[in-house]
C-alpha cells in the first residue's frame, strides 16, 4: 500500500506543514515525544483480542487431571509450577514476564452482551454509548500533536459491535486496519490515498492551497469547534505524510521477520501492532475471530492457539530487543470461557462463569498465577475477578485514575471503571 | 428568490399575529442587551452571505445554492432577513430538519446502535406531524402515551403514519427506563440518579423515582374503571417497598377521562407533560433548540453553575411566548434566529467567554454534511420519496460515517477527515463525471477561468473569492487557462473548498 508516488508528491508541502510546529530532528520521533506520559510506567497497551469466546481450559488453565480437559496437554514454561497449553511453545519461553488471571468470573453468556462487557467494563445500559476501554486509554493519552491516532483496531471482525469511541466522541475513535480482513492484503487503512484517478497527478496544489485557507480562516475565528475540525485535517493530513504510511507497510520488515510472527492475518497484524507501539500509539488491539467452538474444539484451538503462539511470542521478542516490554502491558483475552463440559460434537459452548486471562509485559507481570478454578473447570475457587477490576488494574499501570468520570451521552457521568472495582494487587 | 408573495403574506401575517416572531425576538434583544459586553451599545450584524449560510443551515440542514447565494447577497431591503426566515421556516425541509432535531433531543439512544433502526421511522412521523402544524406538546404527548392497543376511535385519518412506538422500544419495554426517558429528555429533569438510592445532593428520592415509573407500569388487560391506572403498583428493587403512582413535583393532578374507560398510567403522565401549565417541558424544549442553534444553551445544565439574571428572564419570557404561540416549533425557531444574539458577527474564542450568549461556532451534522455536499455539486437536495434506492444509500452511510445529529456534539476525527478527503462516496462528489456543477463549467467554453472560479467559491462557501484568495488560486495554477485541464483543475479546486473548516462548520 505504500509506494514511491505518495513520497514524491506529499513530501515537501506535508513535510513542510509537520516540521512547522516541531522544529528540528525527525518529526516523527519530536511528536511521539511530545505526547508522552512521563510520570506512568507502562506507555502501552496491546490487546489481542480473541473474538467468540476462547476455550481458556484449553490454553492457560488446563485439567489434564480430568475428563473435562478432554485431550489437552500442557507444557512446562521457565516459571516453575506455571503451565500453558502445549500449543504455546513459544510463549513458554516469555513467562517470567506473564502472569495469568484463572479466576474472571462474570455473568454475561451471550456474545454481544459479553463482549460489550468485556470491551467496555460495563453491561449494556438504557441507551449509554459506552466507549471500548482503547478509547478511554486514548482520550487519556489524547494529543493533538500525535501523527497517529491513540487507538488501532487491527483486523476487526465487525463494526460497530466491536472498537467504538462512544460517548468519548472522536477524537478517541479507532484508526481501522483491515476491518473484517480475510488476507495479509486486506491490512490497509481506509481512504489513505487519493482517489485512483488522482494519484499519478501533483497533490501539492490542493493541500497546499487547503492549508493556506484553513489557516486564514481560523486566524479570524479561534473558536473551539473550528480549530477542532481544523486540527482533525491536519492529522488526516499528517496520517498522508510518507513516515505514517510506512508505519502500516510490512514490506519494511524482512522476509525472515515476516515469518516469525506468521503469515496469518493475526500475525501480521502483531508485526504491524509492534511497528505502531514503536511509534508510541498508546492502544493498538489486534483480533483474532473463531474461537466459538461449539463443535470440533481441540482442532480449531489448537490451530488457532499456534496462530497466538507465534504472534504473541514474536511479539514479545521484539519488544524485549527493544528495550520496550516492561512500558508494554499485552492483554490477550475474550468475552468469556467455554464449558468445561465437553459437548456431543467435541466442542464447548459458552461459559462465563470461570475463564482466564493472559496478562504479559509491563512492570508487574513476573510469572504469576492469579486465583484457580475448581478441578472440573467449572468454578472459580480463590480470587474472583471481574472485569472492571481487570479494567481498574489496566488503568493503574497506565497511571490513570479509574473512577474519573467522563460525560456521557445520557447527561450522566460514568466512570472509567465501575464504581466496585478492585485492583488484582499482585498485578499493581 | 422571488419575495413579492412572501412579502404579502408576511405583512398580512405581521398584521393578524400581535406577537411576531420580529417582536418577540426584538423583546430578547432588549431583555439581553443589559450583558452585552462593557463598552458595546449593540451587536455586530454578521454580513448577508453569512446570515443566509447560517440560517439556512440551521433551519433546512443545507447550505444555499449559489442562486440563492447570490440574489440573496445583492438584495438590500430592510425585511430581506426576516422574509428569508419566513421562507425557510415554512419548507417542508425546516419540518424535517427539527423532527431530527426533536428525536434526537426526545430519543437521544436512538442515535447509536442497537435502537438506531428506530431513528428513521420516529423522525419521519415527527416531520410529518410538524408539517401539518401539530403543536411539540401535542407531539409529545402522543409519543409517550403511544401503546400496542389496537386503536378503536372513530374518525381516524389511516393515511396518517401510525405513532411509532420507540419511548417502549427504545427502552426494551422498561416501565424504570421509559420513566428515566420521559423526565430526563421530554422535561430535562433527571430522576435517573435516585433509581437505586437517594442522592445526597440530587433533589430526587428513590421512591420519587419510582412512583414516576409506576405510571410505566401495563394497564391491566380487561381494565375499565377510570382510575385503574391509579392501583397500578412497582416494586422496588432491592428493597421491600411497592409505590403508587404519583407526581414527582408533589402537586396533585387530574387527568382529563372520558366517562367510563380506562386509561394507562403512561397516557395520564403525558397528559401531565403535555399541559400548557407544566413549567418543565417549554423550558427545556426552548433552551436546547436554542442550543442546537447558537452552540450554547440560554441556561447552563449544570447543576453547580449559575447564569446571569437576564438570560434566566429571557429563557421565562420565551417559555411563555411558545406555550402562547400553541408549542409551535416552526415559531420558535423562527423567532430564535430572528435576534440579534443569532445573527450576531460569530467572535473569536476569548470574548464568547462573557455572559452575552453569542451565537458560536459549530460543526456541521452528519446529515447537514451530506445535503449540503449535494447542494455545492450542483445537485438537487435529497428527496426521500423520489430519489433511488442508491442514493438515499449512499446518505444513510455517509451519515454513519458522520454521526452526529445534534451541532453541538458535532465533532471530527481524523478517520472523518480521510474520509471527506479520499473516500469513495466523496469521491464522487469531487470527480466531474458525477459532479454537475464542475462538468457544466467545464463544458462552457465562453466563461473564463476566474468566471468558473468564483460559480465554485458561491457554490460551496456562499460568497465570492476575496482579492488574498484571488492570488493565492492564481499562484497555484488554479486561473490556468488550459480548456483541456479544466475539469479536472475545477475538481480539485471543488475539493479544497469542500475539505475547509469554512465548508465545515456553521459560522
Amino acid at each position: 500500500m505504500l509506494q514511491g508516488i505518495s513520497r514524491r508528491l506529499f513530501c515537501s508541502s506535508l513535510m513542510a506543514a509537520s516540521t512547522a510546529s516541531v522544529p528540528g530532528g525527525s518529526w516523527l520521533r519530536n511528536l511521539a515525544a511530545a505526547g508522552k506520559n512521563d510520570t506512568a510506567k507502562v506507555q502501552r497497551v496491546i490487546l489481542l483480542w480473541l473474538h467468540g469466546g476462547p476455550a481458556t481450559i484449553d490454553l492457560w488453565d488446563v485439567k489434564t487431571d480430568h475428563e473435562n480437559g478432554g485431550p489437552s496437554r500442557e507444557i512446562a514454561t521457565k516459571t516453575p509450577g506455571l503451565k500453558f497449553a502445549d500449543h504455546f511453545s513459544r510463549l513458554a519461553n516469555w513467562s517470567e514476564n506473564c502472569a495469568v488471571i484463572r479466576s474472571m468470573t462474570t455473568r454475561e453468556g451471550d456474545h454481544r452482551r459479553a463482549v460489550h462487557l468485556a470491551r467496555t467494563g460495563y453491561v449494556p445500559q438504557a441507551g449509554i454509548d459506552f466507549p471500548d476501554f482503547g478509547a478511554l486509554v486514548a482520550s487519556e493519552r489524547f494529543s493533538a500533536e500525535a501523527a497517529l491516532p491513540g487507538f488501532v483496531s487491527i483486523a476487526p471482525p465487525q463494526r460497530p459491535a466491536i472498537a467504538n469511541s462512544g460517548f468519548l466522541g472522536n477524537t478517541a475513535a479507532p484508526l481501522v486496519v483491515g476491518e473484517m480482513a480475510k488476507s495479509i492484503d486486506d491490512l490497509t487503512v481506509r481512504d489513505l490515498e487519493p482517489f485512483a484517478a488522482w494519484r499519478s497527478h501533483d497533490q501539492r496544489r490542493r493541500v497546499d492551497l487547503l492549508q493556506e485557507m484553513n489557516q486564514e480562516f481560523l486566524g479570524g475565528k479561534p473558536a473551539t469547534k473550528a480549530t477542532e475540525i481544523g486540527s482533525a485535517t491536519q492529522r488526516a493530513l499528517r496520517m498522508m505524510h510518507p513516515d505514517v504510511l510506512a508505519a502500516f507497510d510490512l514490506n519494511q520488515e524482512t522476509g525472515s521477520t515476516r515469518d516469525r510472527y506468521g503469515r496469518t492475518v493475526f500475525g501480521q497484524g502483531c508485526l504491524l501492532a509492534r511497528r505502531l507501539a514503536e511509534r508510541d500509539v498508546p492502544f493498538i488491539e489486534v483480533s483474532l475471530g473463531g474461537w466459538d467452538t461449539h463443535s470440533d474444539n481441540f482442532n480449531r484451538v489448537g490451530s488457532l492457539a499456534r496462530q497466538v503462539d507465534d504472534g504473541f511470542a514474536s511479539l514479545m521478542q521484539d519488544l524485549h530487543d527493544r528495550s520496550m516490554l516492561d512500558s508494554t502491558l499485552i492483554l490477550c483475552q475474550g468475552e468469556f470461557g467455554r464449558t468445561p463440559k465437553i459437548n456431543a460434537n467435541t466442542g464447548r459452548d459458552h461459559w462465563p462463569r470461570a475463564w482466564a486471562v493472559m496478562m504479559a509485559g509491563g512492570p508487574n507481570c513476573r510469572g504469576q498465577i492469579i486465583g484457580s478454578t475448581s478441578r472440573d473447570g467449572t468454578t472459580v475457587e480463590t480470587q474472583p475477578h471481574s472485569v472492571p477490576n481487570l479494567i481498574a488494574t489496566v488503568c493503574a499501570n497506565l497511571g490513570i485514575d479509574p473512577m474519573k468520570q467522563n460525560a456521557s451521552n445520557v447527561n450522566r457521568p460514568i466512570r472509567v471503571a465501575d464504581p466496585d472495582a478492585q485492583v488484582i494487587e499482585e498485578l499493581v | 428568490m422571488k419575495h413579492t408573495w412572501t412579502l404579502a403574506i408576511l405583512l398580512l401575517l405581521l398584521a393578524a399575529l400581535p406577537c411576531s416572531a420580529n417582536e418577540i425576538a426584538a423583546q430578547i434583544d432588549k431583555q439581553l442587551a443589559s450583558i452585552l459586553p462593557e463598552g458595546t451599545a449593540a451587536t455586530t450584524p454578521c454580513d448577508e452571505a453569512t446570515f443566509l449560510r447560517r440560517v439556512s443551515l440551521d433551519l433546512i440542514g443545507r447550505i444555499p445554492t449559489a442562486a440563492e447565494a447570490q440574489a440573496f447577497a445583492s438584495q438590500k431591503t430592510a425585511t430581506a432577513r426576516a422574509e428569508a426566515i419566513f421562507e425557510l421556516a415554512n419548507s417542508p425541509a425546516a419540518a424535517q430538519r427539527l423532527a431530527t432535531f426533536v428525536r434526537s433531543l426526545w430519543f437521544p439512544q436512538t442515535s447509536v446502535a442497537p435502537y438506531e433502526y428506530l431513528a428513521p421511522d420516529t423522525e419521519a412521523w415527527v416531520a410529518q406531524q410538524l408539517r401539518r402544524g401539530e403543536p411539540l406538546n401535542e407531539i409529545a404527548r402522543q409519543l409517550i402515551s403511544v401503546s400496542y392497543a389496537p386503536h378503536t376511535g372513530a374518525g381516524q385519518n389511516e393515511a396518517l403514519l401510525s405513532v411509532p412506538k420507540t419511548i417502549i422500544e427504545a427502552n426494551d419495554h422498561r416501565p424504570e427506563r421509559m420513566a428515566a426517558n420521559a423526565t430526563g429528555e421530554f422535561l430535562g429533569v433527571d430522576l435517573s440518579c435516585a433509581q437505586c438510592h437517594d442522592h445526597p445532593f440530587h433533589a430526587w428520592s428513590q421512591d420519587q423515582f419510582w412512583q414516576t415509573a409506576a405510571y410505566f407500569e401495563p394497564l391491566k388487560s380487561g381494565e375499565t374503571a377510570h382510575d385503574a391506572w391509579q392501583k397500578q403498583t412497582i416494586a422496588i428493587p432491592d428493597t421491600d417497598r411497592t409505590v403508587s403512582p404519583a407526581l414527582f413535583t408533589g402537586e396533585s393532578w387530574s387527568p382529563k377521562v372520558a366517562p367510563a374507560t380506562a386509561i394507562s398510567g403512561r397516557e395520564v403522565f403525558a397528559q401531565w407533560v403535555s399541559q400548557q401549565s407544566n413549567r418543565y417541558f417549554a423550558r427545556w424544549t426552548v433552551n436546547q433548540l436554542w442550543a442546537e442553534l447558537l452552540g450554547q444553551p440560554l441556561v447552563t445544565l449544570h447543576p453547580e453553575q449559575f447564569s446571569p439574571a437576564a438570560r434566566e428572564e429571557t429563557l421565562e419570557f420565551l417559555s411563555g411566548e411558545f406555550v402562547k404561540h400553541q408549542f409551535d416549533l416552526r415559531w420558535l425557531a423562527s423567532t430564535i434566529v430572528a435576534t440579534q444574539a443569532y445573527q450576531a458577527k460569530s467572535l473569536a474564542a476569548s470574548s464568547i467567554e462573557g455572559e452575552y450568549p453569542y451565537v458560536q461556532v459549530r460543526g456541521l451534522t452528519g446529515p447537514q454534511l451530506f445535503d449540503s455536499l449535494s447542494v455545492a455539486a450542483g445537485r438537487p437536495p435529497l428527496r426521500t420519496d423520489l430519489d433511488s434506492a442508491e442514493t438515499i444509500g449512499r446518505r444513510s452511510d455517509f451519515v454513519a460515517a458522520f454521526p452526529a445529529y445534534r451541532t453541538v456534539d458535532a465533532q471530527r476525527s481524523a478517520t472523518q477527515a480521510l474520509a471527506l478527503m479520499n473516500g469513495p462516496i466523496v469521491e464522487q462528489f469531487c470527480v466531474p463525471q458525477s459532479n454537475p456543477l464542475v462538468q457544466g463549467l467545464a463544458a462552457a467554453p465562453f466563461l473564463s477561468e476566474e468566471e468558473c472560479v468564483s460559480s465554485l467559491f458561491w457554490s460551496t462557501l456562499g460568497r465570492a473569492p476575496h482579492d488574498e484568495e484571488w492570488k493565492r488560486l492564481s499562484q497555484h495554477g488554479f486561473l490556468q487557462e488550459d480548456a483541456d485541464t479544466r475539469a479536472r483543475r475545477l475538481s480539485e479546486l471543488f475539493w479544497v473548498l469542500i475539505n475547509t473548516v469554512e465548508f465545515n462548520t456553521n459560522h
